[in-house]
């Protein structure tokens, strides 16, 4: 479907090409350390400045998570050590409830906004979609520079506000009103902070569209585009719509707190026995609105460069084409202009009218066909492959699988009725950690071994790559499936200490044993952050293309040069996946290798 | 909720059918997997309490079970067998020396079949769903015992009409954390939030709605037996969250009429001071 014959389009004229630094839309190559690596232009450097901010923020989300499952394992037993870190909020090292409600606030706001999508959109995106599409850079290099430093001083923002007066945030990611008005400092920082993000990421969202659109090497038609571009194309055309509504609930939010004005506080507001100093005219339902609006669409933007990293990695280690190209690009689509429908499953218990309840249910349970065309596809890639386990389709096929779960335990919560009962339990979190874990994180390590070598011209250890991959795999698997079973029993989210309730009873086991397998999880990935730095010195030379991949960012050297091709940009003559063709010997077809009997040499290789 | 196969229309084995030409060597796997799926559920019974949801005591609990059950039992099959697809298809095309892969972009026929079907399972539920949510959440009934909940930062006050059968009235009775109601009728509640928004769980019945300041939302819920089960609070609300506790009994209308007059008779302290915010 992607094939086209030589005759499809004119060869473009081979043109005079200036030198590198003359050329349009390229930043001539730095040479002050300052200009190469702190406040670089190039898309190429941004993109592991993002890989560096990601995974650090990774670790820190990480430890706050084993943190929580400490509390949850053995409530109340303290951690001396802690206790000097943060001695307002573990004196003695025994965590109060605050402290806990701030652990996992930050744990997954940090996760969310200062890890996933920074490693995702940040990281893989700003390196693989100018080299992807034949560009020499992202259409606005200054603004692409500016939005990896604006997001700096979010995550500084955000790791401060744990040492102000009274603690980071502790109203929840969601950040529900009242509740996250009448709170701390903290709170105040932790909406500054998302806000500063919310700009980066919107500055970010149009480079990738105004990159995409406007700088695709010639021949690479929007359907010979591989699919993480696409999936980052479409996750930035919903960065663009989403973003923007959460800036202004965060704004409201801001003003709520500080200004004394009374977007979500209604008339009467009594707290601690006080008649609270602002209320009244407000709605606490609106911020619900207007969070999930965004929040909803949120999910898919952690979830798509996933699936296109997922579609990029099958096919090549399937040596097959990936199975309905179209029908990938379209659910993605699908999936996006759907997303914005859904919000209000997340509201089915909020207190807003049952019969809006019935159509979220309706649009919800839509929502799930185009997943489940992409799992399907995905299955089709793999049938009569010639597959190859190396780490990066290992942690690709974990994410099919991961993600199997973590959308069929959606259905459960589409379900009103359901809902009722599982509704901000346990079940809950296992269902978000099946897919931003399972799903997102999974397909981030699959992109990480995959492009590892474009980035740093060497590929990473492929034991330890495999040994990091399997006890994760395990361990993964060993802490969040029985969350499923812990929301089944009626288990609250963002509780304390459980065992306040007698129908919780006899559930520290099995946390204790998930807790258990938490510190094997992060222990294993001591592994990946050794393998990840050790393999920059040591790993084997990569060359340019080690997988025999056919995108265009492995047609060219391993790093890539300043403007990213050598000469001139690549013309591209098919589709990306196009691999075990019967009418050649060899497995793989490299987009810009001309057909038989067209043009020249020129221009094709890097 | 014991009789668990009632909503789901799979445990019928032994289907007789004289019409066939060969018919028990044909159906016996049939009539086999049928009997395998009619046990599961009794099995389920023996499975550790963590496994299984908590006991159902109203009279809709079953009915949201049952629909727990469904998706279980549709999306358990899905992911075994994509699951076990995804595996096979591992095994079954892993590399070797000199094979080549199969060359194909797609199957339109496939899409189609794999959009439909998946569309038509979600349909479907989303039907089963929509009355199952209507009847709880939108159909209060008629005859029951008004109440009224109001949550507050770490308590929930809980008001009932007084002798003269009016809520809002002087002569209420408030009680902190404390709901009784009878056995057998239905009871329906206005939630109300004092300062942050708070959620009225009751595991057991099933229930949950959250209690939001500025609004007021009514629920409907009832029990089949007597007994003693806990509120509690599922929305964040603050530090206390986790202790924000409270009791039900329900008991038999003489027991719940006496126990009511005696809360008229000598109303506690903590009654006394939530009738003081009755604007609220």
């Amino acid at each position: 479907m992607s094939t086209i014959s030589p005759g499809d389009y004119a060869i473009p004229e081979p043109a005079f090409e200036p030198a590198p630094e003359h050329l349009p839309g390229v930043h001539p190559a730095p040479t002050s350390f300052w200009r190469k690596y702190i406040f670089s232009l190039d898309h190429k450097v941004i993109g592991k400045q993002y890989m560096f901010y990601a995974l650090l923020m990774l670790v820190v989300g990480g430890l706050l998570a084993v943190l929580v499952r400490w509390q949850l394992a053995w409530p109340g037993k303290p951690i001396g050590f802690m206790g000097k870190l943060f001695p307002e909020g573990m004196p003695n090292g025994q965590m109060l409830p605050e402290f806990y409600n701030s652990l996992f606030t930050m744990h997954a706001t940090i996760m969310i906004f200062f890890a996933i999508m920074p490693i995702l959109i940040g990281a893989f995106g700003n390196f693989v979609v100018p080299i992807q599409i034949g560009a020499r850079d992202m259409a606005f290099p200054t603004l692409n520079m500016l939005s990896f430093w604006t997001a700096v001083p979010a995550a500084v923002l955000i790791i401060w506000s744990f040492f102000v007066t009274g603690g980071a945030a502790q109203s929840g990611w969601t950040s529900y009103v009242p509740l996250a008005i009448v709170q701390t400092r903290g709170q105040t920082l932790w909406a500054l902070s998302l806000l500063i993000l919310g700009l980066s990421s919107l500055l970010t969202s149009v480079n990738f569209i105004t990159t995409i659109i406007n700088m695709r090497a010639p021949g690479m038609t929007f359907f010979r585009l591989p699919l993480t571009v696409w999936a980052l194309f479409i996750t930035a055309i919903l960065l663009l719509l989403a973003l923007p509504v959460l800036s202004g609930a965060l704004i409201m939010m801001i003003f709520d707190r500080v200004l004394g004005t009374t977007f979500f506080l209604p008339a009467g507001l009594v707290v601690s026995g006080q008649p609270w100093r602002n209320a009244g005219g407000g709605q606490a339902l609106l911020w619900q609105h207007l969070f999930w609006f965004f929040g909803h669409p949120e999910v898919y933007i952690m979830i798509l460069p996933a699936m296109g990293i997922t579609s990029e990695v099958l096919p090549v280690f399937s040596r097959k084409p990936i199975f309905g190209y179209r029908a990938m690009a379209y659910s993605m689509l699908g999936i996006a202009g759907l997303g914005f429908i859904v919000w209000g499953h997340h509201m089915f218990q909020s207190g807003m009218n049952p019969l809006l309840g019935t159509t979220f249910m309706i649009s919800t349970m839509v929502i799930a066909v185009p997943s489940a065309i992409k799992t399907f596809n995905w299955l089709g890639t793999l049938w009569g492959g010639n597959i190859r386990f190396t780490t990066p389709m290992l942690n690709a096929v974990s994410f099919v699988a991961m993600f199997v779960i973590g959308g069929l335990s959606g259905i459960f919560m589409a379900s009103t009725p359901v809902d009722i009962f599982i509704h901000d339990t346990y079940f809950i979190v296992g269902h978000i950690h099946y897919v931003l874990f399972g799903g997102s994180l999974f397909g981030a390590f699959a992109g990480l071994y995959f492009w590892y070598p474009k980035m740093f011209g060497r590929l990473m250890n492929e034991t330890w790559g495999r040994i990091h991959w399997a006890i994760t795999f395990v361990t993964f698997n060993c802490v969040f499936f029985p969350m499923h079973f812990l929301g089944m029993r009626g288990m609250q989210r963002r509780i304390y200490d459980y065992s306040q309730y007698t129908h919780l009873k006899g559930l520290q086991p099995m946390n204790q044993f998930m807790t258990v397998s938490v510190f094997v999880l992060g222990a294993a990935q001591v592994i990946l952050v050794i393998n990840f730095f050790l393999s920059m010195r040591r790993g084997r030379i990569a060359g340019p293309n080690p997988w025999r991949s056919n995108t265009l960012e492995w047609q060219t050297s391993s790093p890539p040069p300043h403007e990213n091709f050598t000469g001139q940009v690549p013309t591209v003559y098919r589709g990306p996946y196009e691999y075990s063709a019967p009418e050649r010997s060899d497995d793989h077809w490299p987009q810009n290798e001309p057909p038989p009997g067209v043009g020249t040499a020129a221009g094709a290789h890097g | 909720m014991r009789d668990s196969s009632e909503g789901l229309g799979l445990a019928r084995p032994g289907r007789d059918s004289p019409g066939l030409p060969s018919p028990s060597e044909r159906l016996r796997p049939t009539a086999f997997l049928f009997l395998i799926l009619a046990a599961l559920p009794s099995a389920g019974r023996a499975l550790p309490l963590w496994l299984r949801l908590p006991e159902g005591v109203s009279s809709y609990s079953g009915r949201i079970d049952g629909l727990f059950r469904l998706i279980l039992w549709i999306t358990g099959i899905i992911f075994v067998v994509v699951e076990a697809l995804l595996l096979f298809f591992l095994l079954r095309y892993r590399h070797r020396e000199g094979r080549r892969a199969h060359y194909t972009h797609g199957n339109n026929r496939l899409e189609v079949i794999w959009t439909i079907i998946p569309a038509v399972i979600c349909v479907v539920l989303a039907l089963l769903s929509r009355r199952s949510w209507a009847e709880i959440k939108q159909q209060m009934p008629s005859d029951a015992m008004q109440i009224e909940i109001v949550g507050e930062q770490f308590a929930w006050n809980i008001r009932y009409s007084g002798p003269d059968g009016k809520l809002g009235t002087a002569d209420d009775v408030v009680t902190l954390n404390q709901l009784h109601f009878p056995v057998g009728r239905p009871v329906v509640a206005t939630l109300r939030s004092k300062d942050v928004i708070h959620s009225f769980f009751l595991p057991e019945f099933r229930v949950k709605q959250d209690a939001v300041p500025g609004m007021s939302t009514r629920i409907w819920f009832d029990a089949m037996r007597v007994g003693h089960w806990e509120i509690a609070c599922a929305e964040l609300c603050g530090l206390g969250h986790y202790r924000m506790k409270g009791f039900v009994t329900v008991e038999t209308p003489e027991e719940f009429e006496k126990w009511l007059a005696e809360q008229t008779a000598q109303p506690g302290q903590a009654a006394s001071a939530a009738q003081e915010k009755q604007g609220s």
